[in-house]
């Protein structure tokens, strides 16, 4: 069967603030590589196994033109534009709809624009089994990481570790994100993964999930599906994707429905979800410092530093992020990053609408 | 004009130390322009030109001197005459490299003293504090002290204090005024003890009369009191010693007093001293922020100074201190600002010019801002003041292309003169002679493009310069 990929790409990046800005979102930076973005790693990562004319972003529609600059392999038309963010439900039936209709029924491998992944051989032959397992039958399939540490910040997958299927296991249940003492016990078990929010399934198969389990948004992604490449296209757009409620595919589909296998995985996954990942990926020095561009410091320790040209000086911090932009500047501590949210909020209010 | 006389001090002049490098100010301060002359966000003058008013309103111009450096020559005569005080240029002694301020206060002492009897007493005063009000050090009261003590002694002015600070210095007042100790800027927890112990703090002004001062610096330093008194002033700065006065003078010698004095005093030599200056801009959470967009959240008692449309944003922190200049970020627990000048230090030894000068330098006749430079490029903003000319001058290695954007060029290329209205612009090829000049009322504002394959600023040939800067 025809493999195809997507690429969810419609994230506003805003725990990124101020690299990440409205204008250009944690995916369209080089957060994690000195020259390439991450959505431009992200397809080249996949294009071994499929070729660019089947790989498919979905993202905002004022991200097209940075998409197709960053993609310049992938076919227009291939770059689906969502006229509002609904989260990764309805971003998945659109995309389904979209690919059944141009394609024809095919594998889709759903990956995401914004996250690391150090080791692209293990990736490949992961994402190979998880083709087999999903092009065999009704099943959906979730890469699942096997945990490094006990992380509080991500979702687990408890699975079968005796339900050998072609690579992969039988998934028990999904488990929001643990506190601490959950996520150790998780870690230790050995029956968890991490949820990665990669997806490996048939169109037809996930549409007939939606179908059951969300008839709405099946309806309006068929809708949909059914005016692209004629002129009523973006007006069916507009109104049917303005009309999805905003679910994601985990609560509205995948916690709901059975069987579902996983490939446990490892190939140094990161989600990258905020300035403290840094410290994963530019790793620490001996006081516990992470720091990019051009600074110098004294009695600094367990801080993280993004710079760029300026030169930053820093005397006597504690686990602070500081990240420095053209025209913007965040000094946090670490333990407040999730208000990152409430300053944009702040700058929302403001006459700063730049800032954003 | 008029000599005005203040009470009895018939002979009293007023000596203002304008020569530091003010590298614990560190981003804002540069060693090419230093804090005293910097026209700090929400002050409107710079700390010389609060002192110099200051002063003029108290001492009649031919008593005022000023120490400065060679390198700040066109600051002091363009801040003051910014602020209409018109000091005799005969006045103003320059040092000629940058030493300590017990050569300052030497170079200025015995530059007085040569023009006079010996016996005039003279206040120093550094011009990088803001003591609030001259009138307070040198009221009626402490004046008849002062004299009293000057006969035999140096006068220090000390303040109490509760706050231990480490920039300052600590004086123990035993009998008679006399200091029984002085113990220039101690650790943290030894300043906490003298206190406790009843320790003063020392303002930074002293009081003397000439020959006094004179007959200590001979004492002491015979061999760098020998060429200040022949006039040889080149020879003292090769000399070897690099002390402030406090630890070469006040700390050594036993003829020093002090009276105390509860002067408004707040020593912004590092940038902790802003909480207190600017107490009252403080928010409700203590935040003191100069700058267009700062937004706080669960933050407090924070220092923000920007200079640019810069958005900041705080979660979390406390105590801080955040200085955002072009080119440079500061980020500094404010019990550390006295360690600010390592940074400079280490700066300037790897060669980093950012410890000597901001992306705007200040000449005499304007200013320019680099704004942007990159391969084969370099993009300025040059300020010219009203009447002020560049030098005629060539570039070997690079064109120049000036866009007018405010006021009236009058632009000379290769002999001829061009009047460039705003909007307009004009291009100078290399080796072209050309020269730029506002001979308008309003400010003259070029944006400026260099191309060229070395954009170094040496790469100047002056032919004709109002500064003599071409000799």
């Amino acid at each position: 069967m025809n493999i195809t990929a997507v690429i969810m790409a419609g994230g506003k990046g805003e725990r990124f603030w101020p690299k990440s800005r409205t204008d250009r979102p944690k995916q369209f930076l080089s957060l994690t590589d000195d020259n390439k973005t991450m959505i431009r790693l992200t397809a080249e990562r996949i294009e071994p196994l499929v070729s660019p004319d089947n790989i498919f972003v979905v993202t905002n529609k004022r991200y097209k033109g940075l998409t197709m600059a960053q993609l310049p392999r992938i076919p227009e038309e291939n770059i689906l534009c969502e006229p509002e963010g609904r989260n990764t439900a309805p971003c998945i039936a659109f995309a389904a709809a979209v690919i059944r209709k141009i394609k024809g029924d095919s594998v889709m491998v759903i990956l995401s624009a914004d996250h690391l992944i150090s080791d692209n051989e293990k990736f490949l032959s992961d994402v190979k089994s998880a083709c087999r397992i999903a092009s065999d039958g009704d099943n959906l399939v979730t890469l699942g990481i096997s945990p490094a540490y006990a992380e509080t910040g991500y979702g687990y997958i408890n699975f079968d570790k005796n339900s050998s299927f072609g690579g992969g296991y039988k998934v028990n249940k999904f488990v929001e994100k643990p506190n601490i003492e959950n996520a150790r016990k998780y870690v230790e078990s050995g029956d968890y993964l991490w949820n990665s929010g990669m997806f490996v399934w048939r169109t037809d198969v996930i549409l007939n999930k939606f179908q059951d389990i969300m008839p709405d948004i099946y309806g309006g992604a068929m809708k949909i599906a059914a005016s692209f490449g004629t002129a009523d296209y973006e007006k069916t757009l507009e109104k049917e994707f303005g009309a999805f409620r905003s679910e994601s595919i985990d609560y509205g589909i995948l916690e709901k429905t059975a069987p579902i296998y996983t490939v446990p995985s490892d190939f140094g996954w990161d989600d990258v979800g905020g300035w403290i990942a840094m410290e994963r990926l530019w790793g620490k020095d001996k006081d516990g410092n992470s720091v990019k561009g051009n600074v110098i410091h004294a009695d600094m320790k367990n801080t993280v530093v993004m710079g760029d040209k300026r030169l930053i000086a820093v005397l006597g911090a504690e686990d602070l992020i500081i990240v420095d932009t053209d025209d913007a500047l965040l000094v946090c501590k670490k333990s407040g990053a999730q208000n990152i949210k409430s300053l944009i909020a702040e700058l929302k209010k403001g006459d700063n609408i730049k800032y954003l | 004009m008029t000599r005005r006389f203040v009470g009895d001090m018939v002979y009293m002049k007023l000596l203002i130390l304008a020569g530091g490098t003010g590298s614990r100010l560190w981003p804002v301060s540069r060693i090419f322009n230093p804090k005293q002359f910097t026209k700090f966000k929400g002050m409107g003058k710079s700390a010389f030109q609060l002192t110099m008013e200051n002063a003029a309103s108290i001492f009649s111009p031919e008593d005022i001197y000023i120490v400065t450096n060679v390198e700040y020559k066109y600051f002091v005569y363009g801040q003051l005459k910014e602020i209409n005080i018109d000091i005799p240029v005969d006045n103003i002694f320059l040092e000629p490299s940058f030493k300590n301020t017990l050569h300052a206060v030497s170079m200025g002492v015995y530059g007085i003293a040569g023009r006079t009897s010996g016996k005039e007493r003279v206040l120093v005063v550094p011009s990088n504090s803001f003591i609030g009000d001259y009138r307070n050090i040198i009221s009626s009261e402490n004046i008849r002290v002062c004299g009293r003590l000057a006969e035999t002694s140096l006068v220090l002015f000390a303040v109490k204090t509760t706050s231990a600070s480490v920039g300052y210095g600590y004086i123990l007042e035993g009998k008679n005024n006399r200091v029984e100790k002085f113990i220039e800027k101690p650790s943290e927890k030894d300043a906490k003890e003298y206190i406790e112990a009843g320790y003063v703090c020392n303002s930074g002004a002293v009081y003397g009369q000439i020959d006094i001062f004179i007959k200590q610096m001979e004492a002491l330093y015979p061999a760098l009191h020998r060429l200040f008194s022949q006039g040889l002033i080149n020879e003292a700065y090769k000399e070897d010693t690099h002390d402030t006065v406090e630890r070469g003078l006040f700390e050594k010698s036993k003829d020093i007093s002090v009276i105390l004095t509860d002067i408004k005093w707040t020593g912004i030599n590092e940038f902790s001293g802003f909480y207190s200056r600017y107490d009252d801009k403080r928010d409700d959470c203590g935040n003191i922020y100069f700058s267009n967009s700062s937004m706080f959240i669960d933050s407090g008692n924070n220092l923000i100074y920007s200079e640019q449309n810069k958005a900041v944003g705080c979660i979390g922190i406390n105590n801080l201190i955040v200085i955002d200049q072009p080119d440079a970020l500061l980020v500094c627990d404010n019990k550390n600002t006295d360690k600010v000048r390592l940074i400079a230090d280490r700066l300037k030894a790897c060669g980093d010019e950012r410890a000597d000068v901001h992306t705007t330098a200040y000449r005499p006749w304007g200013s320019y801002t680099v704004l942007e430079e990159g391969t084969g490029y370099k993009i300025k903003r040059l300020t010219v003041l009203s009447g002020k000319k560049i030098s005629l001058q060539y570039h070997r290695h690079r064109s120049e292309h000036w866009v007018v954007v405010t006021g009236k060029a009058v632009v000379t290329r290769d002999g001829e003169e061009v009047v460039v209205p705003a909007g307009e612009s004009i291009f100078l090829k290399a080796r072209e002679k050309h020269r730029l000049e506002n001979r308008g009322k309003e400010l003259l504002e070029v944006i400026e493009v260099q191309i060229g394959s070395y954009l170094g600023e040496d790469d100047i040939v002056r032919l004709d310069d109002e500064y003599d800067r071409h000799r």
